[in-house]
């Protein structure tokens, strides 16, 4: 069959905030069409029919079934731009990306925004089960004694309501605490995280003050950069905090884990004949993308260790190997999860016995890894990580000129997504 | 920040105060977004177009206690906004806020608040909110122009604690608008929807120019709660039996 190239024209995001921050009474709709209505602006895309919008929330209230059309409906653009909403944890956001480029490479589209929001702070709150069980039933009772039985089940302790929690359904661990196991299972130390997430920080910030994100960005209620970037984080000052997973001897704290956070992202994907006859410029193609999943229920597989399968199959699939790639960005839900997932690709024996290769994937540069900051730094609204990463390195492969980056990033219930993208 | 300029006005021996009120400011992004999520529109910075008649009204109501009469029989009939641009969050807004009238009307005699909001020199935005003083009555006072109520696109449910919330946010307490008792002491048999939250929800629900006039006028009150119907068409747009309105880009 016939494929296409797929163009990333551009991106939009608005800067994110910690959560109950500056963004604490916007919902998702409000910063989706705020970040879409940015996107809009900055490619003249006012009034005009985009063949599809596809986004995501990871945590989304009922009332936002269909998040994305009536973010789309609430937008500059045209009312007949066609949406959907798709979900895959955190993985969501690159999801999003990859369906809109499957469908413009199969030339079922020629033009598609890929997008991601999420807030912790507008979180939604559940009625207690119980309570929701009781409502149900009084709904379903078709007599006047039946309603009045099913009435007697009200209890005050179901005023209680259910909270989101961020944990994994089956094994209740936190996802901080789950990636505490993968850190002491890979040795991983206190200060290889914390010179991450330094790094993290300054790279960010060095990112800002170059202007990079200038066209990246749209300031969003009164913030113009990332809440949580620490220009002057030092591992110095990252050691002195206490350590909030793994006990008391655990390596993780909260200057090496990502905040949570409030934000969106989209991403502006099309044919190449499209971004032309418009003028548009190319940053960089959407290669290829690949999902992997790892048993963490009842084969004792780190949680967040899945895009250490999901990369070696799609370099294969590719014929690539690291050497061939520029720049590298890692979703840095934990500093512990990137040195995790790092010392797995140059383990012989990991290659050996859990990805079947002869030898290791191998090293990844210090120097080619997330260059313009994580989300360390940026912080994670969930789905919004996945258009930040590849607007960011689409543009940074075109600063570069030419190249090959590659991205990863992991989700919650042991699944991780990876994509390659080249200039 | 209230201040008063004594005016160059004409009272044009009206009895009406000749003051002109200003007030300076920048929006409080919590406000707005209270605000906005009461109306039916989405936060972003750019500020709805009804917006700054909430910003205003503490000085409406600072000129309606200086008027000669009271206040109690004063009913708001109609409104007319003209933006130029949308004013953004962050914007350093200057307020005026001006009392013009009397014109003559069938039921008594009307005046406008006039209010005008700027960004540093430039004019951005205007409001012209039309209150009716009833008593006195012109009976040749020019009719309302005829309207033709567009097609039903849309049906909103109104709860009954929108006055409270819309009162909280706006800062009307109007009596008539937060319980039936309070409104029926006042000759209302329910309590009733605030008119600038009538419109407000209309614009919400219609793609607007960035530059444009639109006109209301309010018809019988919409009683809480309740269900009604709104239709738009190309110029104009109802809330059938309650408000009519006309949009004009410029």
């Amino acid at each position: 069959m016939n494929t296409r190239r797929v163009a990333i024209v551009g991106g939009n995001r608005i800067p994110f905030a910690r959560a109950n921050g500056p963004y604490a009474h916007a919902s998702d709709q409000d910063m989706l069409t705020a970040t879409l209505d940015g996107l809009v602006e900055r490619f003249g895309l006012e009034g005009e029919r985009v063949d599809e919008v596809v986004a995501g929330a990871v945590l989304k209230h009922a009332r936002d079934r269909d998040l994305t059309r009536e973010a789309v409906l609430g937008s500059k653009l045209a009312p007949e731009t066609a949406a959907y909403d798709i979900q895959q944890a955190c993985g969501t956001g690159l999801e999003t990306v990859i369906a809109v480029a499957n469908k413009i490479a199969l030339g079922q589209i020629d033009v598609g925004i890929a997008g991601g929001v999420d807030t912790a702070s507008d979180a939604p709150i559940a009625v207690n089960e119980d309570l929701r069980q009781v409502l149900l039933d009084l709904n379903r009772a078709k007599s006047l004694p039946s309603r009045a039985r099913t009435l007697t089940r009200l209890r005050p302790g179901q005023v209680v309501p259910e909270i989101p929690r961020n944990s994994e359904p089956r094994t209740g661990l936190s996802m901080g605490e789950h990636t505490a196991v993968m850190a002491r299972d890979w040795g991983v130390t206190r200060e290889e995280q914390d010179e991450l997430a330094a790094a993290s920080h300054q790279k960010l910030a060095a990112a800002y003050d170059r202007g990079f994100f200038g066209d990246l960005l749209t300031p969003y209620l009164g913030l113009e950069r990332d809440q949580n970037l620490r220009p002057d984080s030092s591992v110095e000052k990252l050691a002195k905090l206490k350590p909030v997973f793994g006990g008391e001897d655990g390596t993780m704290t909260a200057g090496n884990s990502t905040p949570l956070s409030d934000g969106a992202s989209a991403v502006l994907l099309a044919s190449e004949a499209w971004a032309a006859a418009r003028g548009l410029p190319v940053l960089a193609y959407f290669v290829d993308a690949q999902t992997a999943a790892v048993d963490h229920v009842h084969k004792g597989e780190g949680l967040l260790m899945a895009p250490a399968y999901a990369m070696p199959r799609m370099l294969g699939r590719n014929d690539l190997a690291f050497d061939d790639f520029d720049l590298f960005e890692i979703h840095e839900a934990f500093a512990a999860q990137v040195a995790a997932t790092r010392r797995a690709w140059r383990d012989p024996v990991f290659a050996r016995e859990r990805l079947g290769l002869d030898a290791p994937l191998g090293e990844i540069p210090d120097d080619r890894l997330n260059v313009n900051g994580g989300s360390l730094a940026a912080g994670h609204p969930f789905a919004a990580t996945g258009g930040r990463i590849v607007a960011a390195l689409a543009k940074a492969l075109n600063e570069k000129g030419s190249g090959r980056g590659v991205i990863s990033i992991c989700a919650a219930g042991g699944q991780g997504v990876v994509a390659i993208l080249e200039k | 920040m209230l201040t008063t300029l004594r005016a160059a006005l004409p009272g044009r021996g009206s009895g009406l105060p000749s003051d002109v009120l200003t007030r300076e400011l920048t929006v409080d992004a919590d406000h707005l977004a209270d605000y906005a999520h009461l109306c039916g529109f989405t936060l972003r910075d750019e500020l709805p177009p009804t917006y700054p008649h909430v910003l205003a009204f503490p000085l409406h109501m600072t000129l309606l206690a200086r008027a000669p009469f009271s206040a109690v029989g004063v009913v708001h009939i109609a409104n007319r906004i003209v933006q130029q641009r949308p004013l953004l969050l962050g914007e350093p807004l200057s307020l005026t806020a001006r009392v013009e009238g009397f014109e003559p009307h069938r039921r008594g005699r009307t005046f406008d608040f006039v209010t005008e909001a700027r960004v540093r020199d430039e004019l951005v935005w205007q409001g012209f909110s039309t209150n009716l003083k009833r008593g006195g009555g012109d009976e040749s006072a020019p009719k309302p122009p005829a309207f033709e109520e567009p097609p039903v696109t849309a049906q909103w449910r109104v709860a009954d604690d929108l006055g409270r919330r819309y009162a909280s946010v706006s800062g009307d307490h109007n009596p008539i608008h937060l319980h039936a008792l309070s409104a029926k002491a006042l000759g209302f048999p329910r309590a009733i929807a605030h008119g600038m939250w009538t419109k407000a929800r209309c614009l919400a629900s219609l793609r607007l120019p960035d530059a444009f006039a639109v006109e209301v006028r309010f018809k019988q009150p919409i009683l809480l709660p309740s269900k009604v119907s709104f239709g738009e068409a190309e110029d104009r747009f109802a809330v059938h039996g309650h408000l009519e309105g006309e949009l004009t880009p410029i």
